[in-house]
């Protein structure tokens, strides 16, 4: 027992992970996704307006000492809504990521470890999903079901698993003819157990790396949803709906839209970095 | 692999429209229009094609037995003359001479049958709704027909300028189906004849030698489709469309900014309202209604659908048709100022003094969502809570025909006819509360039925009464509370001019070279 | 050909998965497309009923899938139930749009993405290579519609260097329309393409055979040049194949962004309508270019590499 669990679980990739200094843009990028999450919180909080708050008669209106970055055609306040919009536009990635993890790590651990049909099945399936035109899938799914947000995020880790589901599996395959899980399996350990007690650890980072990128094209590819105008509904402040919403005023406050546009791809550029450099790591690492 | 056979396409398409465009610059084009149109015609006969894109070309080429004047005046159409003996009968007397562009005599037996038509269930006509009060058409002479109405109706002339086309019985008889499809066209009396008609590539008419009226100004007319707006605007400020009457109002702001192209503004025929479900939950208290209709700054709702082309609305009729009916002298009903004080006042009267929360789907691709942004926001200021529930147009449209969550909705509907009759039915008779109707706050009394049979009953100053105790019935119980009304716009180049108000139906017709 | 024919066969069955899993959905779900149709006018229940049975909404799903089958095998996909126009010919009106942004972004994808990642792989380690990683980084990460609208205001509204809407008409103009659009969709490819080229030209230095060319004498950019452009060839043009299918299927955010009346803007808007048959039709096109472009792919791997195609076989 004791010798299994004294098994290097992180292997030695952890401790290397530690002691090498991350780089200047890795730390900029953790502060940016720091900030935004912060914003995420406590934006409603924060902002100098009420972000719902409107002033038709006001109108679209360019920056000024009253309003930072303006106002929207309803006379609602960018600044505010860019701010208050952080919590919509991360939080429902992150549920992405969450679900895509969650699928792809059950999933792959078993196809990887149990082999056999299950392990066929599953990747006749997973073969036919990734050859499916995802974004085009995607947009008929949720627009068909009715456009709400909880259909589109479903749908997302639906479409993200396939991929996640490979690299798990190959990662499993690797772990399992090792001494270690050769000796939980020896020692009678249920499959469950050394699944998840015993490999899963030792795939985690790279799975933590991949969610990154999930996290990423869940950004992404949310925030277009909204962009086309489905998934949230008129009014909440993200930023993908204010782009899509502010689209048509680019002549009287160009900033409505801009903003929100450069605040998804600051996010998605510093998401990328860190995964890209935590996969960099590893692979230096393994 | 796509893209290596689209490349020549696009090659093609480039040296085509260069041709075209050095053909445009000479002058043997002068009466000849391209007009651009923001959706397909899908048929030349209204009982198949009752949309915008679809009867611009029906009324080039069809004649009506009467038609529109200036003012939303019944005139002479094929019919040069017509009397009403009694309430439920009109003869109509045919013009003499008249002839269909292939030179066959207009006979009364095909005037007749053009409106009988639309009751046939064959044919399933989609101006079927229009007529329901026709009881008998008959052609009573070589020269007259007679209608008689199963219900006096005052909405019966001002529709048969719309719905009443003449076609020739033998080819509407042959062709209950798809008269007017591209495969069976059509056959008028009208100023224009149809000298190609094709889904895809367009229409193009020809002037009709053989048009009993006024020979046209224009010599051919081009229709073309150009589906997406941006797209559509850019063609006719480059010059390449010479005009059109797709111009939304919400983007009024562009199109006045175009130089070379006059963009003419019009009252349009239309009331946009919320509808305020009164059969169920906290709309079902007036005061309720009443506090909403309080709480919505309408002025400002003017200002962002219609860009200063429009006004607010305090009586549930289309303000054309409020002018044709009392003039300037509108009657003095009970009006909800924007008063947020006012509107919690009302609320505290209800049973919902703090407010409540209200489901209130919406078409996310539709006109109305900024509309309906505020509205939300307006009602939070006295504690009602609209939870904006966005829908695709699709699903929303059926969910709102099949009266399912309807609590509060916005629509714009415009109209055709001068006459309230078009109206007033629709929207508040019990009939017309079912799915499928259009009365979406689903109010309805027997007494309210009774006055609105009046409507459609009675003439003259009686009628005006009737008409103005039903306003005065929904301004004081709120099942409706109008919001605006906006103006239509037809933009053309500078080589044409436009003589276009609200009642005019042949639109191309109106269109003129200019200093011809 | 054994291999030819599985490919297809799993093609096939791609592609019929996709159209009934479409077909089923679309066709299940509540709904009566006739509403769009008739517009905001009362209509009586013949009327409705008559648009129903033409469009043949209250068939058996399964009789209405089989015949719609039947004509997709025949080339004709039915007719729009919103628009009425046949739908060979509302695609083929808009086919010419995306496939020109499509092209136009792969071309800048190739002609950008290559030599900056041959670049950054001689340099390696360098100012020049650190200045390309890191650029490729920020444009994999930019959504292409974030990017349109930042183009638009810098380029189009600022500058007023390029048409802000439309699709233009003469060749001149359709490229100067799709100028900033095929930027935006191919910023993110060229940078797939720099990482990818980078990483394979440095996983070829360590070859013997560069290091026998480098012994011969050749100069280093023709070392770089015709042999490591040469074995690089196969994994670039896998990524461009793919992209190419990206693009033909994915520009519909762009095509919003940039107001281009393309099939991705046909399909959000099919799909609001329920307007079956379009949708059908994008789907199925979209299915099609995926297959195609990879059994294309696999093909060229068979006809260029000797080793893939004995592996081809052997398994």
């Amino acid at each position: 027992m004791t010798a299994v669990s004294g098994t290097p679980l992180f292997g030695g990739r952890v401790a290397r992970l530690r002691r090498t200094r991350p780089g200047f843009l890795t730390v900029v990028s953790a502060a940016v996704l720091a900030l935004m999450a912060l914003a995420a919180i406590g934006g409603t909080w924060i902002a100098p307006y009420d972000p719902a708050a409107q002033d038709v008669a006001l109108g679209a209106s360019m920056p000024s000492w009253a309003h930072w970055a303006g106002t929207d055609d309803l006379g609602r306040d960018v600044l505010s809504r860019c701010l208050a919009g952080a919590r919509s536009a991360l939080l429902w990635p992150v549920i992405v990521t969450l679900c895509t993890c969650a699928m792809s790590t059950t999933l792959g651990l078993l196809a990887g470890y149990r082999r056999g049909w299950v392990d066929a099945i599953m990747m006749r399936v997973v073969d036919l999903l990734i050859a499916l035109p995802g974004m085009l899938v995607l947009i008929v799914l949720v627009g068909v079901l009715g456009g709400g947000i909880g259909w589109a995020v479903l749908a997302l880790a639906v479409l993200f698993t396939p991929g996640d589901i490979r690299v798990v599996r190959s990662l499993t395959m690797a772990q399992r003819e090792l001494a270690y899980a050769e000796a939980a399996r020896t020692l009678g350990l249920r499959p469950t157990r050394i699944m998840f007690r015993h490999l899963l650890p030792n795939i985690a980072p790279t799975v933590v790396a991949g969610a990154l990128l999930s996290f990423v094209a869940g950004l992404v590819a949310l925030s277009g949803l909204s962009f086309l105008g489905i998934g949230l509904p008129a009014g909440t402040p993200d930023w993908g709906l204010m782009i899509e919403e502010n689209r048509t005023l680019l002549d009287l406050n160009p900033w409505a839209s801009v903003i929100p546009a450069a605040l998804v791809t600051i996010a998605a550029t510093a998401a990328t970095l860190l995964g890209d450099r935590l996969f960099e790591r590893l692979s230096d690492a393994a | 692999m796509t893209s290596a056979t689209a490349l020549p396409r696009v090659a093609l398409a480039a040296l085509l429209l260069l041709s075209a465009g050095c053909a445009g610059s000479r002058q043997d084009r002068a009466d000849t229009l391209r007009w651009a149109l923001s959706e397909v015609p899908n048929s030349l006969d209204i009982a198949h094609g009752f949309n915008n894109p679809s009867t611009i070309v029906q009324f080039a080429v069809l004649d009506c037995m009467v038609t529109l004047g200036k003012k939303g005046e019944v005139l002479p159409g094929v019919a040069e003359s017509w009397t009403h003996p009694d309430p439920l009968t009109y003869v109509f007397t045919l013009r003499e001479g008249v002839k269909f562009s292939d030179g066959s005599p207009l006979t009364a037996e095909d005037a007749a049958y053009s409106l009988s038509r639309h009751v046939d269930p064959k044919v399933a006509s989609q101006a079927a709704s229009y007529v329901t009060m026709v009881k008998k058409v008959e052609a009573t002479g070589p020269r007259t027909v007679t209608v008689t109405l199963s219900r006096p109706n005052q909405a019966f002339l001002p529709t048969a300028a719309l719905a009443w086309q003449i076609v020739p019985k033998k080819l509407a008889e042959a062709h209950p189906a798809d008269l007017g499809s591209p495969e069976v066209g059509t056959l008028g009396t009208g100023p224009f004849k149809v000298a190609k008609f094709s889904l895809t590539e367009g229409v193009t008419l020809e002037r009709n030698p053989l048009y009993w009226g006024p020979k046209p100004a224009l010599r051919k007319i081009e229709l073309r489709t150009i589906t997406d707006p941006e797209t559509l605007r850019l063609a006719v400020s480059s010059g390449e469309a010479d005009g059109t009457a797709d111009v939304r109002p919400s983007e009024a702001r562009k199109w006045t900014s175009l130089r070379d192209v006059t963009t003419t503004f019009y009252p349009a025929d239309n009331i946009a309202f919320l509808s305020l479900a009164v059969n169920q939950g906290p709309l079902k208290d007036v005061h309720v209604r009443r506090a909403i209709a309080h709480a919505v700054d309408r002025a400002a709702l003017v200002q962002l659908m219609t860009g200063g082309h429009g006004g607010q609305a305090d009586l549930f009729l289309p303000k054309p048709q409020l002018t044709a009916l009392y003039g300037a002298a509108l009657p003095a009903l009970p009006t909800y100022a924007y008063d947020v004080e006012a509107a919690k006042a009302e609320l505290a009267k209800s049973a919902y003094p703090r407010g409540f929360t209200l489901a209130t789907p919406y078409d996310s691709g539709g006109e109305n969502v900024k509309a309906m942004q505020a509205v939300a926001a307006d009602l939070a200021k006295i504690g009602i809570m609209l939870e904006l529930k966005p829908l695709p147009s699709e699903k929303y449209i059926t969910q709102r025909m099949d009266h399912e969550d309807l609590a509060v909705q916005m629509a714009n509907l415009y109209y055709s006819t001068p006459d309230p009759s078009e109206v007033l039915p629709d929207l508040l008779s019990r009939a017309s509360a079912k799915p499928q109707g259009f009365n979406f706050s689903g109010y309805g009394t027997a007494a309210l039925d009774a006055g609105l049979d009046d409507v459609g009953r009675l003439e003259g100053e009686a009628r005006r009464k009737a008409i103005t105790k039903v306003l005065a019935e929904v301004a004081e119980q709120v099942p409706y509370l109008p919001l605006f009304h906006n103006e239509s716009a037809i933009a053309v180049n500078k080589r044409f001019t436009t003589d276009v108000g609200t009642w005019t139906i042949d639109i191309l017709s109106a269109v003129r070279p200019a200093g011809a | 050909m054994a291999f030819l024919a599985r490919r297809l066969g799993a093609a096939v069955l791609l592609l019929g998965v996709l159209s009934l899993l479409s077909f089923v959905l679309l066709a299940a779900a509540p709904g009566k497309p006739e509403n769009l149709l008739l517009g905001p006018r009362p209509s009586t229940p013949e009327t409705r009923a008559a648009i129903r049975a033409q469009f043949h909404l209250d068939d058996p799903i399964h009789e209405r899938y089989l015949s719609w089958l039947g004509g997709a095998l025949h080339g004709d996909f039915g007719t729009s139930v919103y628009t009425r126009e046949p739908v060979t010919s509302i695609i083929t009106e808009r086919l010419p749009v995306t496939a020109g942004l499509a092209t136009y972004a792969l071309i800048l994808t190739i002609g950008v993405g290559i030599p900056l990642g041959l670049a950054a792989a001689m340099r390696r380690g360098g100012r020049l290579d650190q200045g390309i990683t890191l650029t490729s980084l920020v444009a994999l990460a930019v959504p292409p519609f974030a990017l349109s609208i930042l183009l638009l205001y810098g380029f189009a509204v600022t500058l007023g260097w390029f048409p802000v809407f439309g699709a233009g008409e003469t060749a001149a103009e359709r490229i100067a329309h799709l100028t900033l659009p095929a930027v935006a969709l191919a910023a993110g490819e060229a940078a797939v393409v720099v990482r990818q080229m980078r990483a394979a030209a440095l996983d070829l230095v360590g070859q013997d055979y560069l290091t026998f060319a480098r012994a011969r004498g050749l100069s280093l950019p023709r070392v770089w040049i015709s042999y490591a452009l040469r074995n690089t060839a196969l994994p670039v043009l896998t990524v461009g194949g793919l992209l190419l299918a990206a693009n033909l299927t994915g520009a519909l955010f762009v095509e919003r962004a940039f107001g281009l009346p393309g099939l991705g803007e046909l399909l959000v808007t099919a799909v609001a309508r329920k307007d079956i048959p379009v949708v059908q039709a994008l789907v199925l096109l979209g299915g099609a270019v995926v297959v195609v472009v990879n059994l294309l792919i696999d093909l060229t791997y068979l006809a260029v590499d000797p080793r893939v195609r004995h592996g081809a076989v052997a398994s």
